[in-house]
């Protein structure tokens, strides 16, 4: 059975983020036969890592990026050792939360876009959104001691 | 007035404006700053003058940007709504790509979001 692991720890430095979004695709498609699940993982990716880089990850300076993909799906897992704002951590799980409690991720991202259109919102997730609507992922996230760890799993492998 | 055409070069994008008429943005590359913005907001500035001047459509071409993060999606997206809006709208088409699948599953939604002023052609 074909299986690719890919395993970073790398610093907090914002240009390093396209270099792994342009390395995951091409890792990806050693294995499956469609280019949209490669895109799909590369994109969430990219949207994990700045979200782990924008919250928190400077205070420690290092951030990890692990990626396993299988016949059977792909498991992401992005994790940041540095702890966060209590308030961060618990935005992060409630968006989570809220992505997960609709039915159709693709509700979930029309809802996020409404908002910035008619309010003017600011981000608010819209990175996680759209790796459960673009990428058909289950996103959860792990908060301990080892800092905050955000799993996507992509198991919609067809086009 | 016509504004002289406008093009823009950052790292891994280029993006070309003209005024002619109806306006027309072309994006080719790859957006994924952090501050987005920071760059687009003159540009975008110019466009809104040009549309208040009396342009009142404007194609923006997707075809050839390969990825956009969720920051400058956000920004794209509450300008397309403001300017599809206003009074009178700007009538606003997107030509995107089937290549890219985040062009294919997110223009439809925003579509459905902003409204009949926004059309998007996947060619």
């Amino acid at each position: 059975m074909s299986e690719a692991r890919y395993y970073l720890v790398m610093p907090c430095d914002w240009e390093r983020i396209e270099q792994v979004r342009r390395s995951v695709g091409p890792c990806l498609r050693t294995i499956y036969g469609n280019r949209a699940i490669c895109d799909a993982v590369a994109m969430s990716s990219a949207e994990l890592l700045e979200n782990a880089m924008k919250h928190g990850a400077a205070e420690q300076g290092l951030v990890h990026f692990s990626l396993k993909a299988a016949e059977d799906g792909v498991t992401l897992r992005v994790r940041n050792p540095a702890q966060g704002q209590p308030a961060t951590r618990e935005a992060l799980r409630a968006v989570i939360e809220w992505i997960n409690s609709f039915e159709d991720p693709y509700q979930a991202y029309v809802a996020r876009l409404t908002e910035i259109c008619e309010q003017g919102g600011g981000e608010g997730g819209l990175g996680l959104v759209r790796i459960a609507y673009e990428g058909r992922a289950r996103i959860q996230c792990y908060i301990s001691t080892n800092g905050i760890e955000v799993e996507a799993i992509f198991t919609h492998l067809e086009d | 007035m016509i504004s002289p055409p406008v093009v823009l070069e950052r790292e891994n994008l280029i993006v070309r404006a003209s005024f002619e008429g109806s306006v027309v943005l072309q994006l080719q590359g790859v957006i994924r700053d952090s501050s987005p913005d920071q760059w687009l907001s003159p540009l975008m500035e110019d466009v809104e003058d040009a549309v208040q001047r009396g342009a009142a459509t404007m194609v923006v071409d997707l075809q050839e940007l390969e990825y956009m993060n969720a920051v400058g999606f956000r920004i794209l997206a509450g300008w397309l709504k403001r300017l599809c809006c206003r009074v009178p709208p700007c009538e606003v088409t997107l030509r995107a790509s089937r290549r890219h699948r985040w062009q294919a599953m997110a223009l439809p939604a925003l579509r459905g979001v902003v409204g009949r002023e926004l059309q998007v052609e996947h060619l």
